[in-house]
């Protein structure tokens, strides 16, 4: 008699657990969104927000010893709006959405961070 | 019979599983990252292990750019810079005397258009001031009249110097990132340096190469990339005409100054990208690559074994041939190799 080695239903769950495997690692490694801002000023972590807890558009003005800085904190990104540094660019970087972007205030020693998977490391330049 | 299958159900299963799990497993990334303000720039160590806990190398590693900015920097009295700048010699460590040759060297390759020699003309055009403005010709003239003749010297554990004096600003960030590199091999421990725009990465990230973006130099935005570089123990570092810039009476000055004309340096390249296995090098080499222009760059990195992204005024993105592997552009970018 010929014996089968596996079920109808064995091999479905096999099938199950390794198409999860799959989705799970390709979703891993292809998001990008950010899902949370940090912001350090200087040394230390002002306050990190999940966008997940961002329901509405919220403006936070830090005060920093060198001068005060405006953020816009929405949904799905934060920009610098308003920057009491000589050179504005930071408020020139614009809204910054994916995982790993950062705005840099070198003047006011302000920096803003966006976490998540699927990034890159740093940027050259 | 009944047994063995059973047993073969079960063992595919569990081998489904481990699958499963090495899957999730491998994404999770067990490094922190920490910032600091050094030498300028904002700068960061993404290091193995928790903030705070037993072997984090945080403690160890950030007052080393505190010492590397006390030994570089031209305005911390009583530098070695500043003893070199003042007395006219100074005793330096090995790292130090090899990074002033290297800069020598680089001087008589690029024929003087890369000097270390240049703090009369950097001080003089002081892009960092709250209001920068072009200096006058005649102020120029007497810049480049102090930079003439510039020399180093090298006598066992002492340089000396002649004619103008020294401002590291072309190759600090990518000395900090060696000094900090090599502290972390010590620890026999990998990550990722980054002072300014210039990176070290020490082995890999969790078995995968470090993902280093290229800033795309005609955003404005700086966390704009052209592209994304792979990296494991190798450094990068970025020159462009798009950092520190000003603009005066409707013409835009960028800080990258030419040592012959006392003024920004006229380039065919927007944008010059250095991957080496040196910080110093590659920060050193950036610089000079732009000053040369897109044609001499690329014999001039092969010279040290050093690779190239190049981005021309026309939007040319130049990739040296070796880096196809592990450079890919971005949505909207054709690189062309070489």
């Amino acid at each position: 008699m010929k014996r089968k080695w596996f079920s109808v239903l064995d091999l479905a769950v096999l099938l199950t657990v390794l198409a999860l495997s799959l989705g799970g690692f390709l979703w891993l490694r292809t998001r990008e969104r950010a899902e949370s801002v940090s912001v350090f000023c200087g040394d230390e972590c002002v306050f990190t927000l999940a966008f997940e807890d961002v329901e509405e558009p919220v403006s936070h003005t830090l005060q920093t010893e060198r001068g005060t800085l405006t953020l816009l904190i929405e949904k799905d990104g934060v920009c610098v709006t308003d920057a009491a540094c000589p050179d504005g660019v930071c408020a020139r970087t614009g809204k910054i959405a994916r995982a790993g972007e950062s705005i840099v205030c070198a003047p006011l020693g302000v920096v803003v961070v966006l976490s998540g998977d699927g990034t890159v490391d740093g940027v050259t330049g | 019979m009944k047994k063995a299958a059973a047993l073969c159900r079960a063992a595919a299963l569990l081998a489904a599983l481990s699958f499963l799990i090495c899957c999730f497993g491998c994404a999770r990334v067990d490094y922190h990252t920490v910032r600091l303000f050094a030498m300028g720039s904002a700068c960061t160590l993404t290091l193995e292990g928790t903030a705070g806990e037993d072997g984090d190398a945080t403690p160890a590693l950030a007052p080393l750019l505190a010492r590397t900015e006390a030994l570089l920097s031209h305005a911390v009295p009583d530098s070695a810079i500043a003893r070199l700048n003042g007395a006219g010699s100074v005793t330096a460590d090995d790292r130090l005397l090899a990074a002033l040759r290297l800069c020598e060297e680089l001087k008589a390759k690029t024929d003087g258009r890369f000097s270390l020699s240049v703090l009369p003309i950097t001080s003089l055009w002081n892009f960092n001031a709250e209001h920068p403005a072009p200096p006058s010709e005649d102020a120029i003239t007497a810049a480049l009249a102090a930079s003439r003749d510039s020399a180093l010297f090298f006598d066992g554990d002492t340089v000396s110097r002649t004619g103008g004096t020294l401002d590291l600003g072309a190759v600090g960030k990518g000395y900090a990132c060696d000094v900090l590199a090599d502290a972390l091999r010590e620890r026999a421990e990998t990550g990722l340096v980054a002072v300014g725009g210039s990176f070290a990465a020490v082995g890999t990230k969790a078995g995968r190469a470090w993902r280093i973006g290229v800033r795309d130099p005609f955003s404005e935005s700086p966390t704009a990339t052209l592209g994304t570089l792979l990296l494991s123990d190798a450094c990068v570092s970025t020159s462009g005409s798009y950092e520190k810039t000003f603009t005066y009476e409707g013409v835009a000055y960028h800080h990258i100054l030419d040592p012959k004309t006392g003024r920004p340096a006229e380039s065919d390249l927007l944008s010059v990208t250095v991957v080496c296995e040196s910080g110093t090098l590659s920060d050193a080499l950036s610089t000079a690559c732009f000053l040369v222009g897109a044609n001499a760059a690329f014999s001039l990195a092969a010279e040290y074994g050093a690779l190239l992204v190049a981005v021309k005024t026309d939007g040319t993105l130049l990739v040296s041939e070796s880096l196809r592997e592990d450079f890919s552009p971005a949505r909207g970018w054709e690189a062309v190799y070489r």
